[in-house]
This record gives structure tokens, sequence and C-alpha cells, in this order.
């Protein structure tokens, strides 16, 4: 009897323990704490240190970027040669051991297009080298590149190659690195161009038998110059014309998304710099600014476009190498360069046109180009901060990952509140999209209204930033979206109520922010 | 149905606990017994101001609205104790044997399972759990003297005793099935809309968590029990005075007991944006709390008293011919949260077959209450008493605790 009793206690516990975890207890709680907070200030919005300040604390916006880019070693490149060489005694007889029996001297040409070169610096590198041997002795086999010298010191190679037959001669590999070597191409005579001197020295193996070699014994070796890129070269570099339509990529400006801007004046330069001793000349045919997100594209419209330029040779060798630059000064005045940029471009487009040697070989085979020798197009923005905006669009993305369990976490209903100081002179609305593992978006956090923008005095300049505060509304999902979310994004539209009139930015604008919560959440266990 | 349940529960199991003032009456016949087996549930609960309308959300589930939560928040101090027991125990008193060839001297063996729960909320404890942060901005919360144990186990006892008077001590082994003790000695928290402090000095350890359910074995401990039971002249009549101790002993949790120790400030202003758009990002999950609030976790052997209970009462005479008879003593629960209990009442029993005593008593972990008792009597064969110590909390929300006691006896001659 009293064990059915204790039996049936037991069961009562377990099925009222199990009835009551089913239902589980619960009550309302409402929890407000601070989230996040910062300073966020022009340059921390861009990113790029663009920014400089004038003696009137404005700022000035410097970018500088080159939008073409030419590697030297792009124009003129060595192609890998192979050079096989057979080398035999000329008559049959006994060698002994020890006996230097052959003695080779040969002239290589490389084929470099359009071009006589009689210097060549090497940036990196080499040559595989193949040795067959017949003879049935080893033998020491000497390659010397008279002319071929790092430190002055001509390069020379031995390597001992082991016995070999007629039918089965013994192979050997060898590998040479040329970097950081200069290449007399000049030839035995000393007035060639783009020809290397070889000598081929083989000796029998002093510890090795007397052996026969017939003028039929012939050792082969290959040299294989692979992959040599030159950071020097002197001579006559041909006559070369390169075309080409670059996209370039403005990686900060696909941030921007929508709206639009007035810009007070802008000052552009277009650098074309020329950092090899070498006469050129070049034309820009078209510049193109793209905004990929309107699909709108604005030619620039100046003098400069189409029309040939000349472009003179550096100055100086060396480290002392001095690139000579021909400006091309694009300005409100003399272009259609604001609304250029007024497009928000976040690609540009440029189609040129250079060409080396225009005239032919007027420098005596005198070109030059060094290691520090660049040549492309510089791109060199200098404006003032001086602009509106009408909702301008602005988005950021970053990495979100908070493990959160929506169960545990039951949010009843909250906000989200965005306090700041503004001193920018317009006003901001900041929107938050969550994004899932995709990209795509899960969530949008609308706010009720806007920061409010800093208020300029009768200088355009606001010294007293503006307080302001922002809800967003958050629901009984929001923590089903944050566990989902893999990233947020960070939509804001920047605007200027007194619209198209333009302030500057000065050098202490910033927006201090601080967000937090105020949510209602539902405990459960 | 929730009801019924909870109140079969309460009688038979004691999920939730009662206090139990005596045992069955004390007799002093024993010669012509063989075996008497014996079991009883206690199942009580107590808080000094804490409404049953919430604990019984805690226990079964519900959802606690805000008319709820204010009529207990109003009445809380910063000293809210707590507690409560669930005692099962079942035992077999060999009557035929005669130990050391002694007549009186018998011995018995049990088996039991105990369950302890005691603690002190705070009222901003409770405030700050039941309301959260918000209606508290600006405002200092003291969390100081925060604790919490529970302590569950079986018991295995093999003991002596006197079969006329029922004096006895008992040797038990203790089987640790689960443990949880956490403490805030120091504790502040304080919010407004920039800033979270808290302020913690405390520790938490709490019993292997991956073994659960009623065989989960965590630890073992040993006790002894007392029992020693004074006939004396009461007034004209006689009297039995009874000096009882209960687990005066120990457990040891085993090696895979964890503990949590803090003793830190911690401020959060929030997650710095300049970080953010920095790379170094806040929001990434990786935000070590641990390192944060201070908290050092370690693993191993914790040893714990268990709370002994003490009672010295004058109890029932069951051979005494007067139909009433009174009864009084005083308890004690070796945790702070029990405050020393005094208690009185009358026993009438009218009738052979069936008697029923009323008490008053104030302490132990709520306050004030009365209780009351039904013995029904088969002879000397067979008897059942149930009882309550908490007769107003038992039947009403609004009261501070529940007690529902069962005793089962019987006898082979």
């Amino acid at each position: 009897m009293i064990q059915r009793i204790y039996i049936f206690n037991l069961i009562l516990i377990s099925v009222i323990f199990f009835s009551c975890k089913r239902n589980g207890t619960s009550w309302d709680t409402r929890w407000a704490a601070p989230i996040a907070y910062g300073t966020l200030s022009i340059d921390d919005l861009v990113q790029d240190p663009i920014f400089a300040t004038n003696p009137d604390s404005t700022l000035q916006l410097i970018y500088t970027t080159n939008i073409v880019d030419l590697d030297f070693d792009s124009l003129f490149k060595i192609p890998d040669t192979t050079i096989t060489e057979k080398i035999a005694l000329a008559i049959s007889l006994d060698v002994p051991p020890g006996t230097s029996f052959i003695n080779q001297i040969d002239e290589r040409e490389f084929d470099i297009e359009n071009a006589q070169i009689k210097e060549l610096g090497i940036k990196s590198g080499g040559a595989e080298i193949k040795v067959l041997n017949p003879i049935e002795t080893g033998v020491y086999l000497t390659i010397t590149l008279p002319g071929v010298q790092k430190q002055g010191v001509d390069l020379e190679v031995t390597s001992f190659v082991q016995a070999g037959t007629s039918s089965n001669p013994t192979e050997f590999n060898l590998s040479v690195d040329f970097s950081g070597y200069i290449m007399d191409l000049r030839g035995a005579d000393g007035n060639s161009w783009n020809t290397l001197i070889s000598v081929f020295e083989v000796q029998s193996d002093p510890n090795g038998d007397t052996v026969y070699v017939t003028n039929l014994d012939s050792i082969q070796i290959d040299v294989a110059f692979k992959d040599l890129v030159p950071d020097y070269g002197r001579g006559y570099f041909g006559n070369r014309v390169l075309s080409s339509n670059d996209t370039i990529d403005l990686e900060f400006m696909k941030k921007f998304v929508d709206g639009s801007v007035l810009i007070d004046s802008v000052n552009l330069n277009l650098n074309i710099v020329n950092g090899v001793v070498v006469v050129a000349s070049g034309v820009v045919n078209q510049l193109t600014s793209i905004n990929s997100t309107t699909n709108t594209s604005i030619n620039l419209n100046h003098s400069i476009i189409g029309q040939n330029i000349n472009i003179n040779p550096a100055s100086g060798s060396w480290n002392t190498v001095t690139p000579f630059i021909y400006p091309i000064n694009i300005n409100s005045a003399n272009s259609n360069i604001q609304p250029f940029l007024e497009n928000l471009p976040d690609q540009l487009i440029m189609d040129y046109e250079f060409e080396i040697n225009p005239l032919g070989n007027i420098s005596g085979g005198n070109d030059y180009f060094y290691p520090l020798s660049e040549m492309g197009v510089e791109l060199q923005l200098d404006m003032p901060t001086k602009f509106s905006v009408n909702h301008l669009k602005f988005i950021d993305t970053f990495d979100l990952e908070i493990n959160q369990n929506p169960e545990a976490t039951r949010i009843t209903d909250g906000e989200l509140i965005l306090t700041a100081d503004n001193f920018f002179p317009f006003a901001l609305d900041v929107e938050l999209i969550f994004l899932d593992e995709m990209g795509l978006p899960i969530d949008t956090l609308f706010s009720n209204g806007y920061l409010q923008a800093g208020i300029p005095d009768g200088n355009g300049k606001v010294n007293t930033p503006t307080n302001s505060q922002i809800i967003y509304l958050v629901d009984q999902n929001f923590m089903q979206v944050i566990e989902n979310s893999k990233q947020i994004m960070i939509w804001a539209d920047l605007n200027n109520s007194s619209h198209p009139m333009s302030y500057d930015l000065y050098n202490h604008y910033l927006i201090d922010f601080k967000l937090r919560s105020n949510i209602g959440l539902n405990i459960q266990f | 149905m929730k009801n019924l349940l909870f109140y079969i529960a309460f009688i038979f199991t004691g999920l939730i606990q009662a206090q139990m003032y005596h045992d069955f009456p004390i007799d002093s016949v024993y010669e012509d017994r063989i075996l008497m087996i014996d079991f009883q549930t206690e199942d009580y609960y107590g808080t000094l101001n804490i409404q049953n309308s919430i604990i019984e959300k805690f226990a079964f589930g519900g959802y606690i609205d805000e008319d709820n939560k204010n009529r207990t928040s109003h009445k809380l101090t910063q000293n809210n104790r707590l507690g409560g027991e669930t005692y099962t125990q079942l035992n077999f008193y060999d009557y035929k044997t005669k130990l050391f060839k002694k007549e009186r001297l018998g011995y018995y063996l049990g088996i039991g399972y105990r369950n302890y729960v005691n603690g002190n909320i705070p009222q901003d404890l409770f405030n700050l759990a039941m309301y959260g942060n918000e209606p508290y901005l600006g405002e200092n919360m003291n969390l100081n003297n925060t604790r919490a144990q529970n302590l569950a186990y079986w018991k295995l006892n093999i003991g002596l005793y006197d079969k006329k008077y029922k004096s006895g001590a008992n040797i038990s082994f203790l089987y640790g099935n689960r443990f949880f003790k956490g403490e805030l000695l120091n504790g502040d928290f304080y919010a407004n809309d920039e800033v979270v402090n808290l302020k913690a000095n405390g520790q938490v350890s709490f019993s292997d968590g991956s073994k659960s359910g009623l065989g989960a074995f965590n630890g073992w401990g040993l006790s002894v029990d007392f029992n020693w039971n004074i006939p004396i002249k009461w007034f004209k009549s006689k009297a039995i005075i009874q000096i009882k101790g209960e687990n005066i002993g120990f457990l040891s949790w085993n090696k895979n007991t964890t503990t949590y120790r803090v003793d830190s400030t911690y401020s959060f202003i929030g997650f710095n944006v300049n970080d953010l758009i920095n790379g170094n990002s806040a929001l990434n999950g990786n935000v070590d709390w641990m390192d944060s609030l201070n908290i050092q976790e370690s693993k191993g052997r914790v040893m714990t008293w268990i709370p002994a209970r003490i009672t010295i009462a004058k109890v029932i005479d069951e051979l005494s011919d007067r139909k009433l008879q009174s009864t009084f003593g005083v308890r004690m629960i070796t945790t702070k949260d029990y405050f020393p209990q005094v208690f009185a009442g009358i026993y009438y029993r009218p009738v052979n077959w069936f008697a029923f005593c009323a008490t008053v008593r104030y302490g132990g972990f709520d306050s004030f209450d009365g209780g009351l008792r039904l013995d029904f009597i088969a002879k000397d064969i067979f008897a059942v008493t149930l009882s309550t110590s908490s007769i107003y909390g038992t039947f009403s929300n609004k009261g501070y605790g529940r007690s529902v006691n069962l005793g089962i006896r019987g006898i082979i001659r």
C-alpha cells in the first residue's frame, strides 16, 4: 500500500512538473540601456584622408589618384628565349683527367620587337639550364656570360655533370636567378644591340679516367631565359603605340546612391606623367563620368579632349629621375567639370593613346628607363568643400553577427532612440536595413524624423550643434531579425533645407550621437 | 483542473512544502508490535512578503500581471526571506528484534528525499526582475544580501530507538541530487539614459547540470538525526517533552560543480561606433562578458552544511486519558533565512478514532499563521494524519506560504 502511494507520488510529480513547464511563467518588463555612441567627423564618414584644413578652418578636398598607370615592363617585354648550343671537339682524341678540352664563345640575340637595347637591368626572372653529357667521364661545365654583371662581377656558373654515353647522355638541370643583374647587350664588338655573349668551358673530371672523345660527342646545353622583367633599360625603345579604354572604379563613390549635390567650384588637374627618358606623345580621346546607379554618363568637355600632346622625356637618372609632367587644368570655367562631378560618378572611363618615340630614334639609342620611372595619368582634385545637397542618399554596410536566442528574448515592443548633436548644415535621416547572408533585406528600421541640421550663422558657419532626437520603433520580430541578419546597411539621407544655397564644411563639424533602447521584454521560463 | 492538481500534488508529493510541528502522537505501546511502517510527507513554503499569488505562478506557470506584481512590490523591504522544503520519508521500525538483548531497544531503516529552498530577495531585485530597469532610471538599486540556495538529496538511514518512547538516533548516507547556491554580498545596479553601472561581489555554485532528474548523483554526504522524548510531570498529569535534531550533517558536491566568482564594478555606455568604423566590430558577437565583468569560473568539489532542523516542544501523548492536551514549542532551521519559530496549540480527541489540533505560530520562513491537524486512528493498527501549518496561506492567494502534510502509519502485530 505504502509503496503504491509512493509510486503514485512520483507519477504525480512528473505529471505536474511537465504540465507546469508547458505553461511556463511569464511577465512583462521594460528595459532601458545605452546601445552605442560615437562621434562622426567628415573623415569618419568618408574614411579616406582626403581633407585638408584651410587657414579659415574650412575643409579642402584634396584627392589624388592614378587613373592610368603604365608599368614600363608592360610596354617593353622581353620574350622568353631559349639558346641551344651543341659543343664538340674539332677532332677525336684521348682526353686525360683534368683536361680543359672545350672553350667556346657564342653570341645570341634576343628578339625584342622594334627595339635596340644596349643595356638591360633585370628586376626578376632567370634562366633554366639543361645539359646533356654523352662523354664517358664526368665533366665540369662552366658557363660565363660576359657583360652580365652584378656589382661588377660577371655571371658565371660551374657545375659537375656525371658521365654519360652517346646513346644515353646524362642530363643535368640548373636554375640561375638573374634578379639584380645588368645585361650588356652590345655583343662582342660593342656596337650591337639585343645581343648576349656566352662562354662555355668543359673540363674532364680530374679524378676520372682518360677517355676517348670523338668529334661527334657533342655536349648539348639549353639555356631558357624565362620571365625576365626589366627595371632598367638603355637603347632605342622603338616606336610603340599604346591605346586603351580603361574603366576606373571609384569605390567610395558607390556609397552615394541617390539625390543630388551642387558644387560651388571645382579645380581638377589631369597630370600626364612621363618618368621615362624618351620622347612621347599622347591624346585623351574621352573622359566620361558614369553613375551606374542612375545609369547616367557625362562626357568631359574640355579643349584637351582629342588634342595631341607632346610629352617630353624625364630628366635625371636612377634615383634622381624626375618625371616630365604635362598638367591639364580643368575647372568650372573651361569645362563642364561641375556637372561631370555632380553626376556623382562611381566610374570613370578614359579613352587614351600614348606613342613612344613618335619621331623615331632621335635620341641616338639613348632612351632610358629606371626603376623609379612611371608613366601614367594622375587625377588631382583640389577644391573647397562648399556644396549643397538635396536628399543625397548614402549607404554603407557593416558585418553583423549577434548570436541571440529569439525564443529567450521576447520583445513585445520598444524603441531605439537616437540623440545627436549635429554641426553639419544638413539634416540627416538614417534608416537601418538588416541583410541576410545573401545580402537581401530582411527588415528595415524607419526613423520618425530627421536629425536636425546645424544652423549656419550669417557667414555660413555652424558654431553650435543642433540637438535632436529620432526614434525607431521595434516590434516583437526584432530579435528574430537580428538573429537572421549577417549585415547591417546604414542608409542615410543628407539634405540641405535651404538647397541650393551651399555651405562650406569646417574642420570642427561632426555628429556626436548616442543610441539607446527602451524595450519591452516578456520574460518566460 | 490546475488547482486541483496543485492541491493533490501538495498533499501527496511535496513539490512545495509545509511545516510539521510534530509527528504522530507519542505512544508507549510496543510489547505486541512486530513492525511499524511510518510514511510522512511535509510540503511547505513560506515567504515574508511575497504573496502566494506570485509564488503560484512561478511554481505552476501563468502570466504575472501588473496588479499581481504591484501587490507584492509595495510590501517588500530589503529583507524578504523565503524558503520551503519537500520532505518525504518512509521508515520501517522493527519491534521484534531486541538489540543487545535489551527489551526496548530496536532499530529502524528508512529512505527519504529532501529538497530545500531558501533565499532572500531584496525589494530592488524583485522590482528590477519584475518591472525591468526602465521605471528606475536614475535610481540606485540595492542588491545587497541577495541569495538563493537549493539542496536536494536522497537519504538512506539506519538507527536505533527506544520502543517505548520512540527516542532514538540514526546515521544517514546522503545521495546528493541537485545543488545551487548563490549569494550577492554587495550589489548595486544603476542605469540612466547614458550608462549602466553594475557592482557585484558574490559567487554562484551549482552542481553538474548535465545530470538531472531524481536519480542524478552529484555528490554524497553524511548526517545524523536524534529524537529524545522525555516524559515529565505536567501539572497533575504527565507530558512528553521532545528534543529533536534532524539533518545535522554535510554534503560534498563532486568535482564537476561549477563556481563563478565576481568582485567588480562594470560600466556600460554602449558600443563605440568609431570602433565599428575602424573595423573592430562590436557587433560581431565576440564581446566577452565574462572578461568584462571580471567573472572567474572554477570547477571543483564544494562542501555544504545541510540545513539542520532543531525542535524543542511539548508534544501530544497518544496514551493520555485527557481529551484536551496542549502543545507548544520552538523550532529552528539553520539557514540565514529562517527566523526561529514558536508555536502553540491545543489537541482535542473527542473519540478514539479522531482528533484534531489547532495551532498558532510565529516565525519560520514567513511570519504569523495558524495550523490545523486532523488525525484518524484505527485502533493501534492504522493511522492517517493530515495537517497544515499555514491554514490561511494554503487556502488564500493573499497568504504568504502554503503547507500540507500527510502521515500514514501502519502497524503489524
